[in-house]
């Protein structure tokens, strides 16, 4: 594993604010309504009302990070990162205008759930000396659009049948989730876990720190990870609305496990990276350009004898190919 | 549910043995035949020339294969587990539609040697009784290499296989491989290209003395036309081949070279997605099949001839959802169908990074490569071994995609970050591996039967796999790869070398090789055997049931070149011996 003395990707929160409050995303506007409640019911009343305000003034912080957080993939066409500080407080207030593209966009993944992927996978292919990684090639986009595939996961058609029972490792996954679950389940717990050892999202923690905890995972860290036991817990204070309120616990059976998740992140963001770019990933083709696999060329015929010389063809996508091969439609 | 007006022949599935069998028919009979074919008709136009290099569609998603979805199968180790359902593809890709496997396969295509025919008898000439191992059911085929010559030379024509002949006539020829039996003509074309990896391969075995020799192909070398006016094209080595369909009709296939001409006979209706669940019966003749059909309606196909031609799998599972012929029982030993259930044995592998050459893996074909055989079966001395069989060893280059072929890595690389990102980006392009294909002897207690607990799409019981490597293939694969593999690995001349040779218990997770034989196995006996040497049911003179299910153990070969000699003379058998005097043949 490499690391990294900054973030190459340039969208990250500098290292040392581990506190999401004091992160960019998790930031409270100025002139929210602060004031802590006193407990009264009157005071109750204004809480809640408080908190819509600060939900509201929350969607407007969402709606600037978005962009922040996708930046890199449709640079020319994003949105500027709003300055927090300045985005309204309350719906009436927001400019919900925008120029980002239209096509865009998370089919089963909401924001917060796709940042943490697209963090992770970040770190799983990174952006640095060897070239654009997995946030350049829109990894998270090809995952979003795979696992919309009812009753695909990624070996195809699964069969689905019961009954579900563990069995040797030679029987192979026997698991009744479903990947979009999986990856549901996963993220909330991967989050919870920064929370709990960094005491900050996934995504606001360092490289480093976002690398130790998928390190964990790999060695089947934490135990217990994944968890679908909602269980009692004091009320979240913190006032972060990039946090769920409701915490998944750590500590029932594991559902899948830490290392299966792992696998299953990796798995799929090395197929975003390396896939054709008509499936959502590999964008501009930088993953085949990293390791010079040169695509779809319908032939080698005169270059496959010509040992241990460097290939100068173009790269080409599916999509090429097929305007060459199929004509316009 | 409908009862159709009978036919004279019906099909299930409809793959390469019963579009042989199907085009034989047509053009020497005036028979009507339907097949029924549980997947689609996919062309070279437009379906895989339009289509094709899109890897994750095809080679991680598996749109040319079974749906597992609807049927799979269930596995176990050993008869005290419970079998739990292959829920996602893994070791093994079954095909789906029109072609059947062999749209997706790599074009390797051998002939069988001599002594497999005679696999059982040639080791107790040789070793005297007692050398194998007690558990093992390994037996003759009941017909010799030279029975099958014909067929093998007619299957290799209607396909336009390439290669390079060792053996012609009795005569040893320079360049090919001189342990194959005596074939009666050349190859029907030349070796095709060879991508660089192969012949650092092939030089390194060269070298330490070994007779190496162009793997046999269905990769086209050249534009070729078969005996029935099909013609295929040359190869243009895209590196999509396994898993996918050809793109520009180059990869020796039923729906290439056979089914236009069995079409054109007139006589012949394909139904597709129609999944046939029963062959009816009474009185030790078939009557009809049941079969689903595209909407899941159930209907019935009257007909006087049955050929079952539907991989592996679906031969044995229906035979036994039909009740034809007597289950195996594998504790009192007893019972035919399900018996002798075999794989194909590899774990044998070597690869070499090399810093100063660059290999251009992206190119290459499934079976475009070398191959040598001083390892195979008995082709070396076993004395003091402690094992009996070995293996065909090869180099091959299928095309690195690089979803899954982004390594090999050298050991102990990273699987992640910046570290892998580097490994990657240096060695992508800068591996060579060879590989033992090994043999799969047949044991009593390796076998197939139907699954108790779990169900296919439409409530039938699925097929279940009860398989283990025993001892003699570790042994045989520690000591191909301590020996062979090691030393021409070595004599390759890399910067890194990796060597593989151990293998503990078979696991059905990772890909390892489509390559499924038995349960429904050929012989000259019938307390061993489920059809005899005509392929025909001993218990049901009107069905034939053809293919790898046939096979009472396997060699350390790619089966399809067998399989289709296997539907030459079945097809042979029908129609000269069978059709003028229908009843059980000799």
């Amino acid at each position: 594993m490499g690391t990294f003395d900054s973030d190459p990707t340039g969208q990250r929160a500098p290292s040392g604010h581990s506190s999401p409050e004091e992160s960019p995303a998790g930031h409270v506007p100025a002139g929210a309504d602060a004031a802590p409640g006193t407990g009264q019911p009157e005071e109750a009343r204004r809480m809640d009302r408080r908190r819509l305000l600060t939900t509201g003034a929350a969607t407007g912080v969402a709606a600037a990070a978005v962009p922040l957080v996708f930046a890199a993939v449709d640079a020319q066409d994003a949105t500027p990162p709003a300055d927090p500080a300045a985005t309204p407080h309350d719906m009436a207030g927001m400019d919900m205008s925008t120029s980002a593209p239209t096509n865009v966009g998370f089919t089963v993944f909401v924001p917060y759930q796709a940042a943490i992927v697209q963090a992770a996978a970040a770190r799983i292919i990174p952006t640095d000396e060897n070239g654009p990684g997995a946030t350049e090639a829109g990894v998270v986009y090809f995952i979003d659009r795979q696992i919309a595939k009812e009753g695909m996961d990624y070996r195809g058609n699964r069969y689905r049948q019961g009954p579900f029972l563990p069995g040797e490792p030679t029987q192979g996954d026997q698991s009744a989730l479903a990947v979009r679950d999986r990856f549901r389940i996963g993220i909330f717990a991967l989050d919870a876990y920064a929370r709990q050892t960094f005491d900050a999202g996934f995504v606001e923690c360092t490289p480093e720190q976002q690398d130790q905890l998928l390190a964990d995972l790999e060695e089947g860290l934490p135990e217990g990870f994944g968890g679908t036991s909602l269980q009692a817990q004091p009320l979240d204070q913190s006032g972060s609305q990039l946090a769920p309120n409701i915490g998944l616990t750590t500590t029932t059976t594991a559902s899948s496990g830490a290392r299966a998740f792992f696998t299953l992140l990796r798995n799929y963001t090395i197929a975003g990276y390396f896939s054709d770019p008509v499936q959502g990933g590999n964008r501009d083709m930088v993953g085949w350009k990293m390791i010079g696999f040169p695509g779809a060329h319908i032939s080698y015929f005169n270059e496959i004898e010509q040992y241990n010389t460097p290939f100068q063809g173009e790269y080409i996508s599916l999509g090429q190919y097929q305007a060459q091969v199929g004509g316009e439609i | 549910m409908a009862t159709l007006p009978k036919t004279d022949v019906v099909f299930v599935g409809f793959g390469l043995v019963n579009s042989v069998i199907a085009n034989e028919i047509g053009k020497n009979t005036a028979l009507k035949m339907v097949a029924l074919e549980r997947g689609p008709y996919r062309d070279t136009y437009p379906d895989f020339l339009q289509d094709h290099f899109d890897e994750w569609r095809y080679s991680q998603q598996g749109e040319l294969f079974q749906d597992l979805s609807r049927n799979t199968i269930t596995f176990r180790n050993q008869r005290d587990q419970a079998a739990l359902p292959m829920r996602n593809y893994g070791s093994f890709l079954p095909g789906n539609g029109v072609g059947g496997a062999m749209v997706h396969w790599n074009g390797v295509s051998w002939r069988f040697l001599e002594h497999h025919f005679n696999y059982r008898s040639h080791h107790e000439q040789r070793y005297g009784p007692g050398f194998l191992p007690e558990d093992t059911t390994i037996q003759d085929w009941g017909v010799t290499w030279q029975d099958m010559e014909r067929y093998y030379d007619a299957y290799e024509k209607q396909f336009g296989i390439n290669g390079k002949a060792g053996n012609l006539n009795g005569q040893i020829v320079e360049g090919g491989n001189p342990f194959e039996g005596p074939r009666s003509a050349e190859f029907p074309q030349p070796p095709n290209k060879k991508p660089y990896n192969t012949t650092l391969f092939r030089d390194a075995a060269n070298q330490l003395g070994f007779k190496v020799f162009p793997m046999p192909s269905g990769n086209s070398t050249g534009t070729y036309t078969n005996p029935d006016g099909l013609t295929l094209a040359p190869c243009n080595y895209c590196g999509f081949c396994e898993r996918f369909g050809c793109h520009v009709g180059a990869k020796a296939s039923p729906i290439i070279n056979v089914v236009p001409s069995a079409l054109a006979s007139g006589n012949l209706e394909i139904r597709q997605y129609s999944t046939v669940f029963r062959i009816n019966h009474t009185g030790g003749v078939a009557t009809s099949v049941s079969y689903y059909d595209e909407g899941g309606q159930e209907q019935e196909q009257p007909a006087d001839l049955i050929v079952v031609g539907a991989f592996m799998l679906e031969n044995v599972r229906l035979m036994l959802l039909s009740g034809i012929g007597q289950p195996y029982d594998p504790v009192q030993n007893t019972g035919v169908v399900g018996r002798n259930y075999t794989y194909q044995t590899g774990g044998a592998s070597a690869t070499v990074w090399y810093d100063d050459k660059i290999m251009n893996r992206f190119m290459g074909a499934g079976s475009a490569g070398f191959a040598m055989d001083e390892f195979h079966s008995d082709n070396f001395d076993h004395t003091g071994l402690g094992f009996f069989g070995g293996g065909n060893i090869a180099a091959n280059n299928t095309g690195a995609r690089p979803i899954d072929s982004s390594g090999p890595l050298p050991p102990d690389s990273p699987t992640w970050g910046s570290g892998w990102k580097a490994t990657v980006k240096q060695y992508y392009n800068r591996s060579a591996g060879f590989s033992m294909q090994g043999e799969s002897p047949a044991y009593r207690q390796n076998y197939v039967d139907l699954d108790p607990n779990y169900r296919d799409a439409y409530g039938n019981p699925l097929l279940r796999i009860t398989f283990n490597w025993t001892d003699n293939e570790r042994k045989m694969v520690r000591w191909i790869a301590d020996n062979p593999i090691t030393q021409i690995a070595e004599a390759m001349g890399g910067s890194i070398t990796r060597v593989g040779g151990d293998i503990t218990d078979y696991s059905i997770v990772p890909y390892q090789s489509t390559h499924l034989q038995g349960g429904a196995v050929m012989g000259a006996d019938p307390t061993t055997s489920v059809v005899n040497t005509s392929l025909q049911s001993w218990d049901v003179s009107n069905l034939f049931v053809v293919g790898a299910s046939a096979f009472p153990q396997n060699p350390g070969y790619n089966p399809t070149g067998t399989v289709g000699a296997l539907a030459y003379r079945a097809a042979d058998a029908i129609i000269n011996t069978y059709l003028p005097s229908p009843g059980p043949l000799a």
